[in-house]
């Protein structure tokens, strides 16, 4: 015999009248027992919950006769409606102003929920846990994704806790099926891979993997090479970058990835092909694949810690290029959120600040939404002083009057909350997505989070911003109410403090995405340091292709010039070190045909170009930019020598700063240019006559395709190359600005909530001072000197402390930052006092064409 | 005299407390009623109307002695009191009376009723 839940009881016990609370509850406990033996434990809890409900009405009829709770919650929400229904345009101002907050609130609190929920559709998910080494580099205890190769099965082997281990490698290889060509990022894995991952199928089976020569695609990679045909069966081509060619046959076709996939397979293959094509280093522990995962039984990770540590000590004694100091495992759900501070992880998100800081401003701007509905309460209480005075006297009790109060913003909170998922659902939610770049389903990870967050909403908005009219109005005795001698309202001090507070939140909020908004703009006009126009770079793939390719583009009549380059600026950035005595400098250098830096108009400062037709001169020649003489400390660096790449060359150039990478993600580093006797190179880069680049692609990539079938045609137009970053600068603009406009609603909203209340209720006063010949300058001034304080320190403190903190987040996110422009505090100024004025004077206008018959004559 | 008018439902409840006699409460009752009538009888709506009847005068109740499959809880037995017998009989002639009146043939499952 087994008792019901206790809460069950609870329950019951409260649904039961009092009167017939002992015999209720033995026959209802004696019918659940009943009910457990037939037809189990659930089915029997939820008729017993059905039970407590249909008892609620007995409840309801045998207290209602008793005790008024019921008939005055009835009242209190037949007042409230009223009280709302009085003033609409103030109850109309704090539910769209909470509703806004509440829309911006889900938006934000989902994007959080699903950002840590990453990757949760893998039935292991808990157990999962991928093994990263950790190395030492200069000190640092540094992460890196890729394990040693034979890490996993020897973790098999050893230890009967390890369920499945998967080893995971990406290469690139170029994959060929019929006319479609282009390169890859393929994925070599165990069988267990498709085990450990549950990765939707759409066709053929998990265990496709353990057959040598199949290969399972992505849905989108079926589309690319297969368009509306069936790839099961088909046979496609790849070569990989070691050289080999090998034919694959589709073995299976991956459903559409989950949303919520940090990472995901679009071409896999069987991990034996991978060993052939590295001769078979699977026992080498100086070898590493990309990423180990392990799926363990329920035990704790920290029973690998031991073998983990001897296996450290194994992969030393392989006296491999990088030493492997440790291992850590990182659990799947985490993996995500780590990504950052992996070297070369599989699994890509956001860090966990970027994950709290969306919500952080969605509290943020549901609190200003609180304070605003505060301040709007207490001044709407106001007009409803003597109704609480004569409840008081009646004999309500304080608790009555706390409850009418609650009650009214429990109503408020809960209309607001339904336009607020209207409002996430047909503007924030679609809104954000597209800024952020990915499809965030407006859903919760599961149905429990979604009741908690509501709730909490709920009661947050309901019960805190609630609290303060309903503790403090309650308290109020009624013979001070109907004296008259209380002074409430308009010289409130609290309400003042959350004015202050707020508009405090909306200077930061609007100086902040200005400074912001103006960096970024800054960074979007920045100049290269060369000319990225008619651009054109096309990869090649040997010496063949490129001389053939040259000869083509050499009889194109719109290609003004035609140069040939080993790595390519903006497009493929090669670092190598340079040994200068005891120092090791990071360069970047590119060998170039001669030519190559007037085609790019790279602005020489000293000495010369690389000349035509002196190979041999040239080949013992340099050009670098003005970091690399900088950081060699060179004054003159024309005829400085330097041995590099095994040849000691003679500088001969000097040229200016450029970028090679996007503004905020590098900084300018030290450049190297050399003109070797026999390149190989890898881009033929062009120039075309203004507007004729899209053509000549046209026309190389025909003639591409004639000559290296096998390979895919990867081309770049230079002045395109820098478009991603720039999106991002653009998302971070919107979002910005949108947070900015909705902290500038929220705090006219507020502002004009409390004036149209306050000015309303002076009208007679208005009246008084017209009537006793006061100009409206006069009437004007009254108010100004009212409110014209809290705008004004609200904007002392707040600009400095957004000024401070937002040049300090700045830093980190561009690494040029422009000083703080004067004009922009002034339109940050203006944009607000311009709304808040508007705000204001409507109102003001109002009081100035106050006729004083009209309100003084009447009641 | 629509104050003691009684309900269909009531009436049931009434007749069903006579059938059990002594050992009329609540859950007997409710499972008499579902095994008779075939209908499901909720808990609140059946606690409802034997309130209620209480409330009118129809039964009366006394406790009876707890046992352990209903959590230590005592059972209520009800009685039908002289006042609720007399309604229960005068619900029972109004009927009888109506299907008196009804003309014969007009019922033509009952042809003969009279």
């Amino acid at each position: 015999m087994s008792a019901p839940p206790k809460i069950v009881l609870k329950l019951l016990a409260y649904c039961t009248p009092y009167s017939r609370i002992d015999d209720i509850e033995g026959d209802t406990l004696e019918l659940y027992q009943e009910r457990l033996e037939e037809k189990g434990a659930a089915k029997a809890r939820l008729l017993l919950l059905t039970d407590c409900l249909s008892l609620l009405k007995l409840k309801i009829l045998t207290t209602s006769k008793t005790s008024g709770t019921y008939i005055m919650i009835g009242n209190y929400i037949k007042t409230s409606s009223r009280a709302l229904l009085k003033n609409p345009v103030t109850s109309a101002i704090s539910i769209f102003g909470l509703a806004l907050a509440i829309g911006c609130a889900i938006t934000t609190f989902i994007f959080m929920d699903f950002q840590l929920h990453l990757d949760s559709f893998h039935p292991h998910v808990n157990n999962t846990y991928q093994v990263v080494s950790k190395v030492i580099e200069k000190d640092e205890l540094v992460l890196h994704g890729p394990s040693p190769l034979p890490l996993s099965q020897s973790l098999l082997a050893d230890q009967p806790e390890v369920k499945f281990a998967v080893r995971m490698q990406y290469e690139q290889a170029n994959v060929r099926f019929d006319r479609n060509v282009f390169q890859e990022r393929v994925l070599f894995a165990d069988p267990s891979f498709m085990h450990a991952f549950e990765f939707p199928l759409r066709y053929g089976s998990r265990s496709a993997l353990e057959t040598r020569g199949n290969i399972m695609i992505s849905e989108k990679m079926a589309t690319k090479y297969f368009g509306e045909y069936n790839p099961m069966g088909q046979q496609m081509n790849l070569q990989f970058a070691q050289g080999a060619k090998q034919t694959f046959v589709v073995a299976g076709v991956f459903d559409e990835q989950p949303v919520n996939a940090s990472f995901g397979p679009s071409l896999l293959l069987p991990i034996e092909h991978y060993f052939d094509l590295q001769d078979q280093r699977e026992n080498d522990w100086s070898a590493f694949n990309s990423a180990t995962f392990v799926v363990l039984d329920e035990s704790n990770p920290s029973a690998l810690d031991e073998i983990l540590a001897t296996y450290a000590g194994v992969q030393n004694a392989a006296n491999g290029e990088l030493k492997v100091d440790g291992f850590e495992l990182i659990r799947l759900p985490e993996l995500s959120h780590r990504s950052w501070e992996i070297h070369q992880s599989v699994s890509h998100g956001n860090s966990l600040d970027g994950v709290y800081g969306m919500p952080f401003i969605g509290t943020l701007l549901l609190i200003m939404a609180c304070f605003n509905y505060v301040n709007v309460a207490v001044s709407t209480a106001t007009k409803r002083l003597k109704e609480i005075a004569v409840r008081k006297v009646m004999g309500s009790a304080r608790q009555g009057i706390i409850w009418l109060f609650l009650v009214e913003n429990l109503l408020i909170s809960l209309f607001s909350i339904f336009l607020g998922v209207a409002l996430c659902y047909y503007f924030f939610q679609p809104g954000f997505s597209a800024m952020a770049g990915i499809e965030i389903p407006l859903a919760f990870s599961s149905p429990q989070i979604a009741i908690y967050f509501f709730l909490g909403i709920f009661l947050l908005t309901g019960i805190v911003s609630g609290a303060y009219p309903a503790f403090y109005i309650s308290k109020f005795q009624p013979i001070a109410i109907m004296k008259g001698s209380l002074k409430f309202g308009n010289s409130n001090l609290f309400s003042k403090v959350l004015l202050t507070l707020q508009l405090f939140i909306a200077f930061t909020s609007i100086i902040g995405s200005l400074i912001f908004t103006d960096n970024a703009m800054f960074v979007k006009e920045l100049d290269w340091g060369y000319d990225p126009d008619n651009i054109l770079a096309i990869k090649v793939n040997d010496q063949k292709q490129y001389d053939l390719l040259m000869e083509e583009a050499l009889s194109n009549n719109s290609v003004t010039a035609a140069v040939g380059a080993t790595g390519h600026i903006g497009v493929d950035n090669r670092f190598t070190v340079v040994n200068q005595l005891e120092d090791q400098i990071k360069t970047l250098s590119y060998d170039v045909s001669p030519g190559y830096l007037e085609t790019l108009n790279v602005p020489l400062l000293e000495g010369r170009y690389f000349e035509e037709n002196k190979s041999l001169q040239e080949s013992k020649s340099m050009v670098v930019n003005r970091a690399f003489s900088d950081r060699m400390g060179w004054d003159s660096p024309i005829g400085k020598t330097l041995t590099f790449d095994g040849v000691d060359r003679t500088v001969v150039g000097l040229t200016d700063n450029f970028h090679h990478t996007f503004f905020g993600y590098d900084e300018i580093r030290p450049m190297i240019f050399t003109a070797n006797e026999t390149p190989q190179y890898d881009y033929l880069v062009l120039k075309t006559e203004p507007g004729n680049t899209v053509m000549v692609d046209g026309a190389m990539q025909e003639t591409f395709h004639q000559i290296a079938p096998d390979d895919p045609y990867s081309k770049y137009y230079q002045d395109e190359i820098f478009n991603r970053a720039y999106n991002n600068v653009d998302t971070n603009i919107a979002l910005m600005v949108t947070i900015a406009v909705i902290s500038i609603i929220l705090s006219c909203l507020g502002l004009y909530g409390l004036l149209s209340f306050n000015i309303q209720k002076r009208f007679k006063e208005f009246g008084i001072r017209k009537a006793l010949g006061a100009e409206w300058q006069h009437i004007v001034k009254t108010i100004a000197k009212q409110y014209a304080p809290i705008i004004l320190v609200s904007f002392v403190i707040g600009v400095p402390i957004a000024t401070y903190f937002i040049n300090g987040t700045g830093h980190s996110m561009f690494s040029i930052t422009k000083p703080l422009n004067p004009l922009t505090v002034l339109l940050a100024l203006t944009i607000i006092i311009s709304s808040l004025g508007i705000t204001v004077f409507s109102q003001i206008y109002k009081a100035t064409r106050v006729n004083p018959s009209d309100v003084l004559k009447s009641e | 005299m629509s104050k003691n008018q009684l309900g269909e439902f009531e009436e049931i409840v009434m007749l069903t407390i006579g059938v059990l006699n002594d050992n009329a409460y609540g859950l007997a009752i409710k499972k008499e009623i579902e095994e008779r009538t075939s209908r499901s009888v909720s808990m609140g709506a059946l606690h409802t109307a034997l309130y209620r009847l209480e409330d009118k005068g129809f039964l009366t109740s006394e406790l009876g002695e707890a046992t352990k499959v209903r959590g230590g809880k005592p059972k209520r037995f009800f009685k039908v009191t002289i006042f609720g017998q007399k309604n229960l009989q005068q619900a029972m002639e109004d009927r009888q009376q109506l299907w008196k009146d009804i003309p014969s043939g007009v019922f033509e499952l009952f042809p003969s009723s009279k």
